[in-house]
């Protein structure tokens, strides 16, 4: 394939000027005649903010300040880039290690310094034809339009049975994860691995185990993984996401803690590493990875105020209580602001200055809890809903905290764990009221709720049946009986009146959620295939 | 003093002469895009020289990373075509001075398993030493042999001498070594095709002087 440079936009990002107008030569060699030039990330990502680029040629060092993967991550969080633009990072053998083992944002190509121009040449053609033959699928992706997405993917298998055969059926498993088809994708990674052992399609079976909660075969597969391939850095997540879901945290930290002994920069990482050890009590692990997430975190789009106030909870555990407060002093300074920040900050410092004996102080910091909560209405993480709860107890608010409370065991009635940690909080700071039972009475409501949709489905009384339970998600927005409910109602609809793109959409919608908030595989599996089953005939009418 | 590990010293020390040398060769395709005709083949002969240490030091900062087991392959399925292409894309303006056509031959469209990055560096290490032998042509190959996936390259120069041929691959390093030739390019061709397994078989090299082109001819076999 012939590719001309000649109506493509191109950036090339790099601090170097001698660089930059090699890479220049080059692409004007290619006939490239639109090309925008910047020295460091912040013009970059103005330009990027500004421009729709085909062709981003960025360096992966740029001296003090973002560097490449930093840009990568924005590109991609704030979707600066087209499905269809390339994204290629250049970086020196030196930091290639680093750019591989990036666990997300993989940039779509990279070139190691030195490089001819015909090298160029070959990867922005090679990219470009990858691109054109993907477009049909990627920009369904790119609308989560996914039951299109599948089905053109099977078109195209049928097809090719050539070079990208294997790529296609990689991407196809991969989609059939995101729709959480678990048994197609696994049909595929184990046919790939009669043939060879590939890591990805071994990696693939193990995340298949992982969401099939068949916990002891996943660990077994991420295993064997590290030890196959030692720098296979996303086996070491899954085997630590793996042996927390099945009760070993101690063993996850460790996992956690050699991945970021052989690379330690990825913020992501030591976050999980962070919050993972803070739970599990684990406190100088925990002080140490948010110090390393809080410094890598500098100039990245990962960058969060939680960090901040995870190692003032740290510190605060360790009796630290000065350097605490010196952490929430550096997290204003940072969020400048930002309202979470400033909430966050509020709830540390009631607890400080509770232990200070300073009444005075944890009053006025206890009216910018109120404050800052107010402002951010719904939009505040459960674990900081739980803090200010607290914060409300010591405050002898319990009136508030009551019913915060109820709201959250409301929102999380399914998630035992967190079940847990709210009595745990409870035993602790709460007085008068008593949570179990309030969970009593939230379940009562949910039995109710549940019975009155399930008698009018059975009495065919559909539309009745979908408002009770719209009204039930109102009021117990991540409860799994009334979303897998919900679901069950919309397809059979679907399946008795006929389908309709929204229709499916919403039914895709409820399912996800069920996903997401942890439902029993089986149950969602059972709801997957019977969709699967209705888009298909959908699409193919 | 203490303990070091002079092997961990040694391979800080290529990575900084690599990047180095990086620099070298910006600033030099820079001024030889600048100068004149009569000085273009001193700056070909430069580009050559610092493309062979360029990847002579990158083949041993790979064989250090193998050695201290932080590399393993990363096996997966790529065009032939694609890595003949890439090879060929890395050669600079040497081979036009030296009037060397090097030609790549792809025999049907398959796709082979390996380690992209390892396979090329291999094969352009011995694309390199072709090009100090060879006199007007070199060939570079992939062609599917059985199960196996073989690359080879011939070229029209003197071919081994008996004494080579007789030696077989292992020994070739140690013999080439009195030639002023460190015989790491073989050495590391050879650890990068046994790195590629599959079901009981190794990927092997071999070498002769049955060139299509009348000289010598290396061949890699990956399962």
């Amino acid at each position: 394939m012939k590719l001309n440079l000649k109506n493509k936009s191109i950036l090339i990002i790099e601090d170097s000027s001698v660089m930059r107008s090699a890479i220049k030569e080059m692409l004007y060699s290619l006939n490239a005649m639109d090309i925008v030039e910047c020295s460091n990330a912040i013009e970059a990502l103005i330009l990027l903010k500004k421009n729709q680029f085909d062709i981003v040629l960025c360096d992966y060092n740029l001296g003090p300040g973002k560097n490449g993967q930093h840009i990568l991550e924005e590109i991609r969080f704030h979707k600066l880039l087209r499905f269809d633009a390339v994204f290629i990072m250049v970086t020196v053998e030196h930091d290639l290690s680093m750019v591989l083992s990036a666990m997300e944002n993989k940039p779509d190509e990279y070139l190691t310094k030195p490089f001819t121009a015909q090298q160029l040449l070959l990867r922005l053609q090679r990219n470009a034809a990858r691109k054109e033959f993907l477009a049909s699928v990627e920009r369904e992706i790119a609308r989560e339009n996914f039951p299109q997405a599948i089905q053109n993917y099977d078109k195209m298998l049928k097809y090719n049975t050539k070079n990208m055969h294997l790529q296609l059926l990689k991407l196809r498993a991969e989609l059939a994860i995101k729709v959480s088809d678990f048994s197609t994708a696994k049909a595929i990674y184990e046919k790939i691995l009669q043939q060879r052992e590939l890591l990805w399609a071994k990696q693939g079976l193990g995340k298949i185990y992982f969401y099939q909660e068949d916990y002891q075969r996943a660990s077994g597969i991420f295993q064997e993984l590290i030890e196959q391939q030692p720098m296979l850095m996303e086996a070491y997540d899954w085997l630590a996401k793996t042996l927390d879901k099945a009760g070993d945290h101690q063993a996850a930290i460790d996992i956690l803690s050699t991945a970021l002994d052989l690379s330690p920069h990825a913020i992501l990482r030591q976050k999980s590493l962070a919050s993972l050890a803070g739970l599990n009590g684990n406190l100088e692990i925990a002080e140490k990875a948010y110090q390393a997430t809080i410094k890598l975190g500098r100039y990245s789009v990962h960058k969060a105020s939680g960090d901040f106030s995870g190692l003032a909870n740290i510190q605060y555990k360790n009796h630290a209580e000065m350097e605490a407060l010196k952490t929430i002093d550096d997290m204003r300074q940072e969020f400048i602001s930002d309202p979470e920040a400033q909430l966050r900050a509020a709830v540390v410092e009631t607890e400080i200055y509770d232990r200070l004996d300073d009444d005075n102080l944890v009053r006025q910091a206890y009216e910018r809890v109120k404050h800052f909560s107010g402002q951010l209405g719904n939009k505040i993480p459960r674990e900081l809903q739980l803090d200010i709860i607290k914060a409300s107890y010591i405050n002898g608010d319990n009136d508030r905290a009551d019913a915060l409370l109820q709201d959250l065991i409301s929102g999380n009635l399914d998630d035992q764990q967190f079940i847990d940690e709210i009595k745990a909080m409870h035993r602790i700071h709460g007085s008068g009221s008593n949570a179990e039972q309030l969970i009593e009475i939230t379940r009562q409501q949910l039995v109710e709720f549940n019975n009155n949709g399930v008698a009018l489905f059975k009495q065919g009384k559909l539309n009745a049946a979908l408002e009770v339970f719209s009204q039930a998600i109102k009021k117990l927005p991540n409860n799994q009986t009334i979303i897998l409910n919900m679901a069950k109602i919309l397809l059979h609809d679907i399946k008795t009146c006929g389908a309709n793109t929204e229709k499916l959409r919403q039914a895709r919608v409820y399912i996800n959620k069920a996903v997401q908030i942890g439902s029993p595989y089986k149950k969602v599996d059972h709801l997957q295939r019977e969709y699967a089953r209705l888009a298909t005939s959908h699409t193919t009418l | 003093m203490d303990k070091f590990d002079f092997s961990a010293v040694l391979a800080a020390s290529v990575h900084d002469m690599k990047n180095s040398l990086g620099g070298i060769r910006t600033s030099l395709s820079h001024l030889a895009a600048a100068c004149d005709n009569s000085q273009r083949q001193d700056f070909a002969f430069l580009e050559q020289q610092t493309d062979r240490m360029n990847n002579c030091l990158l083949q041993l900062l790979i064989l250090y990373k193998i050695d201290v087991h932080r590399l393993a392959p990363d096996i997966d399925a790529h065009a032939a075509s694609d890595i003949l292409e890439e090879v060929l894309a890395r050669q600079t303006g040497f081979p036009e001075m030296k009037r060397l056509e090097v030609q790549g031959e792809c025999t049907g469209e398959f796709s082979c398993y390996c380690d992209q990055r390892l396979l090329c560096s291999a094969l352009e290490g011995l694309l390199n030493n072709a090009q100090r032998y060879a006199k007007g042509r070199i060939l570079l190959s992939a062609a599917q042999q059985g199960d196996l996936t073989t690359f080879s390259i011939e070229d029209d120069g003197p071919g081994f001498s008996p004494e080579q041929l007789a030696a077989g691959p292992d020994r070739l390093a140690e013999n080439d070594l009195g030639n002023g030739n460190t015989g790491l390019g073989m050495f590391f061709v050879s650890r990068i095709a046994a790195m590629h397994r599959h079901k009981g078989k190794t990927g092997h090299i071999s070498f002769g002087n049955d060139s299509r082109l009348g000289g010598a001819r290396f061949t890699l076999f990956l399962p």
